[in-house]
């Protein structure tokens, strides 16, 4: 469902902070991005997510080229990351029907769905009070449930558990792993361990921009002879700095 | 689409978080309270003003001149025009001039509106040709009404003009030109002046475009850059980016948001101002329209470029300041011409008050409108554009992670940059990122060359100047005209030398000089703190922490001589103790030259003449020493010697040095010789220190005491004011003082010079115990 294929960007003439990257996305399955800050997973998921354009190199969801059809394509991916805030002076409500009508969900519709997914979250006792006034893990869950509004089949999350409380972020987790069984294809970015070990299908570890291996997290634990994967990682990343 | 216009217009319509705070609150409802005040005062106030005599006064204005002394011209020129308006009054004294009481009795016996008062000689004096001399005319008019200030105005723009036109003619005399007046408004026989209509039409021709325009723009810019720039401020605008809205939309809700708010303001300046014909009123409509389009779009367009809303409210500030000038400016009578009525801005603003005052044509009011309405299309488009680069839309990276990616960069670069290990370490100096030698070196001996020679032509300019304006500058410029063969040449370098020389007695060469000195010491510092990124140190300016190894950013990469620690000295003292020497070698120089017979000592030279000049100079030989020693010690050395080692350093620098003074006059091998070793000299008492401010101290007590203590020549530049007088015997030789060149291209110098490095080697071991350290210790290595 993502194809990224040799895709580079670099802001000015010098600093490449994607480099070739290429991966593949399939449908029902979660594709984790670790690395370390600034190794360009924000960039990445922003050029995947229509808001960058590539340097070079060719990005399709669904078939379709981001550059060409760039207003489809938003129609079919969710991206959330923290760069994308909500409005702090509106109401969770307010947010809720301002995007939906962004969006063009069907009016008699957007009732309903609001319910359930409030319900799913529990904003709806929040759902009246102004988003400055709500906890950081309830800002997050309005964030998320915003950036489905449109049951997008595309779910592009960057560190969805960032700055989340434990029980928080096994709610995300959780969710995440729901919209899977739904066939839904998920593309994350973290630097937590445990969240990358646990939920993805497929991980690619990225050092400065590029990618440095790829393959579930106990196949790359196995592939370095390490004992848990978080010491692959460790062991991944010393072996690109002593090459690079 | 349209429910996305629509969810976008009503969000403009939300919170506003710029109104949010309490200080635009309080100051906005300020503002309207204040212009709610003034508009109130100026209907009441007006009115009242024009009717205040309504009462107890006869209603018709009055229309006679009281004219005290008039001249016998004016009396057959009124006689010739059949008036009857005036009234003479003969053989009043002058001082009652200003006498405001006596004109009021006399304006209301008479019933005139002002007094004019001729001095009483004006035929006779109207014919000097002297402007100054021209007699004055006084005039009084009554404040009664405000009409009277009307009538004076067109009463002396007309008749009097033809009285002047009249005089002139008669009496031969040129009087100077006046225009012809503009407006004429036969006010004197109007006895029905529109009072109402007068006021309507101030109001509607400057207030009320006035209000519109500040009203509208203040609007605009709140709502849209809370719209754009404020989402992208709060993070919020990346989700409506990510919904499928095209750009397009977003930038047409938005700016109908903006129209929409815009609107509340001008319909209530509309409603203050009602146009009182239908034309007048689709013409008010169409014109804040289009104003309320073009505002819009502009203020869109900006906060589209920005990042914030402050960044983006600056950027329209000016925006706001000028139309706002070109406003006042349309207040003015000079600026309603026809084709300004068809510019926008200027066009809004006199559109505006035309219609409501219904004189407006429909031609400028239509090509404003279309006009406006088309930049205002232009920048949607462009509003549109900058939505789809990236540069505008998303804050491209996040902070965190940018500083993160420089600091990567920054320490790769570094570790490229520096040359890990030099062959010495001088100041503390790290080497850069190596060049090839050629152009090293080169570069090196050509930077305080061309510093040198640019300042040193800069300073020239003003004594060439000066020279240029005396007659000499006609010979000397005759000479290089006929330049022609190998004696013409010869002829002219040397009056050129001579010219020189001239110059320096010139107080603003000597000026400009020292100027310029200090220049190349602010190239210098500006090479190291933003080419280099070093600190002082590196060119000899050592601090105190730098100098006993306290700085632990220094000690790191800098072997500092642990003889420094217990031999600090502040850098003052360093340059005293730096005068101290520097005297000592100079004057043990001339004690040479006189114990050899080579110099015979006149006595007392300066003279009171001559004495600012010795104080410029003075002046000038601190940063000329300064300037010398940081360019040759405290730059180019360490630089040299960290990569090329020590010996190569100082030999290299000290070359330049003698190099350098090539050109002066009288330089020949020995003078070559000897400046190499009095550079190699100053180079190790440098080295051994640490720091040039000694040997900057010496540099200038050197060239002061030989120029202007002992009256020598300073490396073949001869001096002008000097406290003592010398000169050289009829026994000397021109290899013991160095004839013309001063006693650097002499003998004398040279044996003072060894001794000097005689007694720098035999103080070594006292004051520099060889500090044990790897590949360090400068001062052992060399002195």
């Amino acid at each position: 469902m993502i194809s990224v294929n040799h895709v580079s960007k670099r802001y000015n003439k010098r600093d490449m902070v994607v480099n070739d990257v290429s991966f593949q996305v399939e449908k029902g399955t979660i594709f984790g991005l670790l690395g370390p800050n600034g190794a360009g997973k924000t960039t990445l998921m922003q050029m995947i997510s229509t808001l960058l354009l590539p340097t070079s190199g060719i990005i399709s969801i669904c078939g379709l080229d981001t550059q060409a059809s760039a207003q489809e394509i938003r129609k079919k991916i969710g991206f959330l990351t923290t760069e994308i805030k909500l409005d702090p002076l509106s109401t969770p409500n307010q947010l809720y029907s301002f995007f939906s009508e962004l969006y063009d969900i069907p009016k008699e519709e957007i009732e309903s769905r609001k319910q359930a997914s409030f319900a799913r979250f529990g904003i709806t006792p929040f759902a009246d009070k102004r988003i400055v006034e709500l906890s950081t893990g309830m800002k997050q869950k309005i964030s998320i449930v915003i950036s489905l509004i449109h049951n997008p089949e595309v779910i592009i999350f960057d560190e969805p558990t960032n700055g989340l409380d434990i029980l928080t972020s096994r709610q995300v987790m959780d969710y995440l792993l729901e919209l899977r069984q739904k066939g839904c294809c998920v593309l994350l970015s973290t630097h937590i361990f445990s969240v990358a070990e646990q939920l993805c299908d497929e991980i690619a570890i990225l050092v400065d921009g590029r990618i440095v291996d790829q393959g579930s997290a106990s196949a790359l634990t196995e592939k370095t002879g390490s004992k848990n994967f978080e010491e692959a990682f460790f062991k991944l990343y010393s072996e690109y700095h002593r090459e690079g | 689409m349209r429910r996305s216009l629509k969810a976008l217009i009503r969000k403009t319509f939300g919170k506003n978080h710029t109104m949010k705070s309490q200080a635009s609150v309080i100051t906005f409802l300020a503002c309207v309270a204040f212009i709610f005040v003034v508009l109130c005062f100026f209907f009441s106030l007006y009115d009242s003003f024009y009717h205040r005599f309504d009462d107890d006064m006869d209603d018709s204005l009055a229309s006679n001149i009281v004219m005290v002394n008039p001249p016998d011209s004016w009396k057959e020129y009124a006689e010739s025009k059949d008036y009857y308006f005036w009234l003479g009054l003969e053989d009043k004294e002058t001082d009652a001039l200003f006498d405001v009481f006596t004109f009021s009795k006399w304006m209301k016996e008479y019933d005139a509106f002002m007094v004019m008062v001729f001095p009483k000689d004006f035929d006779e004096k109207i014919m000097t040709t002297k402007v100054e001399e021209r007699p004055e005319i006084l005039t009084f008019v009554s404040t009664d009404h405000l009409e009277y200030v009307d009538i004076k105005d067109s009463f002396l723009k007309f008749e009097f003009e033809n009285y002047y036109t009249y005089i002139s003619e008669k009496l031969g005399v040129n009087l100077p030109d006046r225009d012809e007046p503009s407006i004429y408004i036969n006010a004197i026989d109007d006895d029905e002046v529109d009072r109402v209509g007068l006021i309507r039409d101030r109001l509607s021709r400057m207030v009320a475009p006035l209000l519109f325009f500040v009203t509208i723009m203040y609007t605009c810019m709140l709502i849209a850059m809370n719209a754009i720039a404020g989402e992208k401020e709060r993070g919020t605008f990346a989700a409506i980016l990510m919904t499928p809205m095209s750009r397009g939309t977003i930038v047409l809700g938005n700016f109908l948001g903006v129209a929409l708010h815009a609107m509340i303001p001008s319909a209530v300046c509309m409603l203050v101002f009602f146009p009182t014909s239908i034309g007048g009123f689709i013409g008010v409509l169409m014109l804040s329209l289009s104003l309320i389009a073009l505002m819009s779009a502009i203020t869109i367009m900006i906060s589209c470029m920005s990042q914030s809303i402050v960044s983006a409210q600056t950027a329209f500030l000016p925006i706001f300041l000028i139309v706002l000038v070109a406003c006042v400016t349309c207040m003015q009578p000079a600026t309603a011409n026809e084709i300004n009525s068809f510019i926008p801005i200027y066009g809004h603003f006199f559109g505006i008050g035309d219609c409501l005052m219904n004189t407006a044509e429909f031609l400028p009011v239509f090509v404003c409108v279309m006009s406006s309405l088309l930049m205002a299309a232009i920048c949607l488009l462009v509003s549109r554009k900058l939505l789809t680069t990236e540069m505008f839309t998303v804050a491209v990276e996040s902070k965190s992670d940018r500083e993160i990616r420089k600091a990567m960069e920054r320490a790769k670069k570094q570790e490229k940059d520096y040359v890990s290990r030099a062959r010495a370490n001088v100041f503390g100096y790290r080497p850069m990122k190596r060049k090839s030698v050629g152009s090293f070196l080169i570069g090196h001996a050509f930077l305080p060359l061309a510093l040198l020679s640019l300042f040193q032509t800069l300073s020239m300019i003003p004594a060439i100047i000066s020279y240029m304006k005396t007659k000499d500058s006609v010979r000397f410029l005759r000479l290089f005209r006929d330049l022609a063969g190998l004696d013409k040449v010869k002829d002219a370098v040397s009056e050129s030398a001579s010219l020189f020389s001239e110059f320096m007695e010139n107080r603003w060469f000597i000026f400009f000089m020292g100027l310029g000195y200090w220049c190349i010491i602010g190239c210098y510092i500006l090479i190291v703190k933003l080419l280099e990124r070093n600190r002082l140190s590196a060119m000899g300016f050592s601090s105190r922490k730098e100098l006993v190894g306290e700085d632990e950013r220094v000690r790191s990469w800098t072997p500092v001589p642990s003889a420094l620690d217990r031999n600090y000295r502040a850098p003052w003292k360093n340059y005293l103790r730096g005068l101290l020497f520097g005297f000592i070698l100079i004057s043990s120089v001339y004690v040479v030259m006189f114990l050899t017979g080579q110099v015979s000592f006149k006595g007392f030279a300066l003279t009171s003449e001559s004495t600012p000049l010795f104080f410029l100079y003075l002046l000038m030989w601190i940063p000329q020493g300064a300037t010398e020693e940081i360019m040759m010690r405290g730059y180019m050395l360490p630089r040299v010697a960290g990569r090329f080692g020590i010996p190569f350093g100082i030999f290299f620098s000290s070359l330049c040095f003698s190099l350098m003074h090539g050109m002066n006059a009288g330089f020949s091998v020995l003078a070559c010789i000897n400046l190499m070793l009095i550079a190699a000299l100053f180079a190790c008492i440098a080295l051994r220190q640490g720091h040039i401010y000694t040997v900057c101290a010496m540099h200038t007590i050197w060239n002061f005491c030989q120029g202007n203590l002992f009256g020598l020549e300073v490396s073949g530049n001869p001096q002008a004011a000097t406290i003592f007088s010398s000169d050289y015997t009829k026994f000397s030789k021109d290899i013991m003082t160095g004839g013309k060149f001063g006693p650097e291209g002499g003998l004398c110098v040279t044996i003072v010079i060894a001794v000097a490095f005689l007694v720098l080697f035999l103080t070594r071991k006292k004051k520099s115990p060889a500090p044990v350290k790897e590949e360090n210790s400068p001062t052992e290595a060399n002195v």
